[in-house]
C-alpha cells in the first residue's frame, strides 16, 4: 500500500507528468477539431469522417499523441534510471517484483484516465460543432479501443524503458520501432506474407483499424507481454 | 541492531571490486568504512542493501533487508548527493520519501529544519549545491529515524560548521543505541567521530577493529627520546634488547619503536646515561590508514619528489 501511495506521489510530485497529461488531452480536441473544418476529398468538397473515426485518430493514433503516451509511460522507470533515484526506491522496497507491479499498475491507471478525458472531451467537442454521426463502431466501442490503444502504447515505452534504462528511447522508442516496422514490411513484406501479421505495431493498427478480428490484438497483446517479462526479469537480476 | 555482512563478492568485468569481505556493524557506536579510491566501499553499500547483485549476504538484526516488512524502519542510506528528480522540490521529494516510510508531514517538516533546508525546501533541486544535495540526502536517510544509518561519504562539500555538526548528529543517534555505518575521507573527521572502523583496500578487509587498536598497530607508534649522550643510549637499547632499532632524530633526539618509556627510562638508568626528554608519540588515524593501506593501494599518486 505504501508503495501504491510512493508512486502516487512520485507522479503527481513533477510538472512533466501533469504537462503531458494536459497535452495528450488539448492535442486530442485541437485533432478532433482540425479533423471537423479542413477534411476535403479530390474535388475540395468538405468530406466528412465518422465522427468516432475522428477521435481515435486524434486521441491516440498521430504521431504525436503517440510520443505523449509514450512518455507517460517511459516515466515510470525513466526518471528514476536517469537521475538514480531508483536506488532510493529499491533500498526502501527492497522487493523488486513489488516495485514493478506499482509502477504498472501506476502507468495503467495514468493512461486510462488520461486517454478516458481525452476521448470524453473530444467528443463533447464534437456534439458541439455538430460534427458527423458515428461510423460502424459504437461509442462504447471506440473508447475501449482508445484505451487499450493507449493503455498498450504506454506499456510498450514503459517496458522498453525498464530494458534498456534509457529514458529519451522509451519515448521515442515504439515510434521508432513502428517506422521500423513499416521498412521491413515495405522490403520483405511481398515475400514473407506472414509478417506484418506478426510484427507488434503493425497488427495493432489493422486491430485498431477494424480488420481481421481478434487475431491482431492478440499478436500485440503477445508481444507487449513478453516485453513486459523481458522488463520484469531484468529488473529483478540487473544492479540497481 | 546488528548487521552482519557476510563474504561479499562482487566482480565488474575483470575488476575485483570486492572480494570476499565479511564485517560486523553493532549500534551503539559509530563506524567509520575507510578505504582509498576505487578500494569497494561503495560497492560494498550497494551489496549490503542488495542494490548491486553479487555473492555473500547481510543480515539485518538476524534477517535480510527484503524479508523486514518495512525496510525503511530498518536502514536509512544516504549513497550521493545527486539523488533526486532536479525538478521535484525538495519538499515533495521528502514528501514521497515520507510516503514509502509511513512518515508524518510532521516529520518531513522537523528533518527539513534539522538539515538546514528551510529556504530552499521550496526550490527544485536542479540548482542544488554539493552541500545542499547532500543535507538533503541525508534528510531523506533520517527521515524515517531508521535502526542503521548507511552513509557514503556524507561529509563530501559541507563546509565546517556543517561538518562539525554532522559529526555531533552521527554520534548523538548511534547514542540512542542505533547503528551508524559511515564512510568518509576525511580521516581527522573520522577519529573524532567513530569509535570503530573497518578498512577495506582493493576490496579486501585490512582491519575490523576499535579506532584505539588501530592506531596501535602503526610503527609510527614511537617513543622520542632526548639525551646529550646519543651514541651510549643506543649501546645501552642495543644491550639490552637485541633487534631493536633506534633511529636518529637530529640533533640530539632518538624514535624508538616497539619500546615503552618505561622500559627505556630503566635502561637509561641502569647505563648511566642522562634523559633530556622521553615522550610517547601516537600515530593520527591518517598516518596508521596511510602505512596500512600503502600495500592495497590501486591508483597511488605520483610521488611528490
Ligand atoms: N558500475 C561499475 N562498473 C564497473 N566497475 C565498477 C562499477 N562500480 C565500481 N566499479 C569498480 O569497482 C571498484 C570499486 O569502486 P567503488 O566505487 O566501490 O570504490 P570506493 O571505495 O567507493 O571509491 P571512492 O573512495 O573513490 O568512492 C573500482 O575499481 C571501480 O572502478
Ligand atoms: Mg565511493
Amino acid at each position: 500500500m505504501e508503495l501504491l501511495t510512493f508512486e502516487w506521489r512520485r507522479a503527481r510530485s513533477i510538472r512533466t507528468t501533469w504537462i503531458t497529461s494536459l497535452f495528450v488531452i488539448l492535442g486530442a480536441l485541437f485533432f478532433a477539431f482540425l479533423g471537423t473544418v479542413s477534411v476535403v476529398d479530390e474535388d475540395g468538397t468538405a468530406l466528412r469522417l465518422p465522427a468516432t473515426d475522428l477521435i481515435k485518430t486524434a486521441v491516440v493514433d498521430n504521431p504525436i499523441a503517440m510520443v505523449l503516451i509514450a512518455s507517460l509511460g517511459a516515466m515510470a522507470f525513466g526518471h528514476e534510471y536517469r537521475y538514480g533515484t531508483i536506488r532510493l526506491t529499491l533500498t526502501a522496497f527492497p522487493r523488486r517484483p513489488a516495485v514493478f507491479f506499482a509502477k504498472f499498475a501506476m502507468t495503467v491507471v495514468i493512461a486510462l484516465v488520461v486517454s478516458a478525458i481525452a476521448v470524453v472531451a473530444s467528443y463533447a467537442l464534437l456534439l458541439a460543432l455538430g460534427a458527423g454521426e458515428p461510423g460502424g463502431l459504437t461509442w462504447a466501442q471506440v473508447a475501449l479501443q482508445v484505451a487499450v490503444f493507449a493503455v498498450t502504447y504506454a506499456l510498450l515505452a514503459f517496458s522498453l524503458t525498464v530494458i534498456t534504462r534509457n529514458h529519451p528511447l522509451g519515448i521515442i522508442g515504439p515510434l521508432l520501432l513502428y517506422l521500423l516496422e513499416l521498412t521491413l514490411v515495405g522490403f520483405l513484406g511481398e515475400r514473407l506474407q506472414w509478417l506484418p501479421k506478426a510484427l507488434p505495431l503493425t497488427a495493432m493498427q489493422t486491430w485498431f483499424a477494424g480488420g481481421a478480428g481478434l487475431r491482431p490484438v492478440a499478436v500485440w497483446a503477445a508481444w507487449i507481454v513478453g516485453l513486459l517479462i523481458v522488463g520484469f526479469v531484468l529488473l529483478r537480476r540487473r544492479d540497481a | 541492531m546488528i548487521v552482519t555482512a557476510s563474504n561479499l563478492h562482487k566482480v565488474y568485468g575483470n575488476t575485483v571490486a570486492v572480494d570476499d569481505l565479511s564485517f560486523q556493524v553493532v549500534p551503539g557506536q559509530v563506524t567509520g568504512f575507510l578505504g582509498p579510491n576505487g578500494s569497494g566501499k561503495s560497492t560494498s553499500l550497494r551489496l549490503m542493501l542488495g542494490l548491486d547483485h553479487g555473492r555473500g549476504t547481510t543480515l539485518w538484526g538476524g534477517k535480510p533487508l527484503h524479508l523486514h516488512r518495512h525496510a525503511p524502519a530498518v536502514v536509512g542510506a544516504h549513497l550521493d548527493a545527486k539523488f533526486f528528480h532536479p525538478n521535484r522540490t525538495a519538499r515533495a521529494h521528502l514528501q514521497m520519501m515520507a510516503a514509502a516510510s509511513r512518515t508524518t508531514s510532521k516529520r518531513v517538516d522537523e528533518v527539513i529544519s534539522l538539515m538546514g533546508l528551510e529556504s530552499v525546501a521550496k526550490k527544485r533541486p536542479k540548482g542544488f549545491s554539493l552541500g545542499m544535495g547532500q543535507r538533503l540526502g541525508l534528510a531523506t536517510a533520517i527521515l524515517a529515524e531508521p535502526q542503521v544509518l548507511l552513509l557514503d561519504e556524507p561529509a563530501n562539500g559541507l563546509d565546517p560548521q556543517s561538518i562539525h555538526w554532522l559529526r555531533d548528529y552521527l554520534k548523538y543517534y548511534a547514542s540512542q543505541g542505533r547503528t551508524v555505518f559511515v564512510s568518509s575521507h576525511l580521516l581527522s573527521e573520522m577519529e573524532i567521530m567513530a569509535d570503530h572502523v573497518v578498512v577495506i583496500a582493493k576490496g579486501r578487509l585490512l582491519a575490523d577493529e576499535s579506532i584505539s587498536d588501530f592506531v596501535n598497530r602503526s610503527t609510527t607508534n614511537d617513543v622520542l627520546v632526548r639525551s646529550p649522550h646519543i651514541q651510549a643510549l643506543v649501546a645501552a637499547l642495543a644491550g639490552e634488547i637485541p633487534g631493536v632499532q633506534p633511529r636518529p632524530e637530529p640533533p640530539d633526539g632518538l624514535s624508538v619503536s616497539g619500546l615503552t618509556t618505561d622500559q627505556i627510562g630503566d635502561i637509561a638508568f641502569r647505563h648511566g646515561v642522562p634523559l633530556y626528554e622521553l615522550t610517547k608519540r601516537t600515530a593520527s588515524l591518517e598516518q596508521a590508514f596511510l602505512e596500512m593501506t600503502q600495500a592495497g593501494q590501486e591508483y597511488e599518486m605520483g610521488r611528490v619528489r
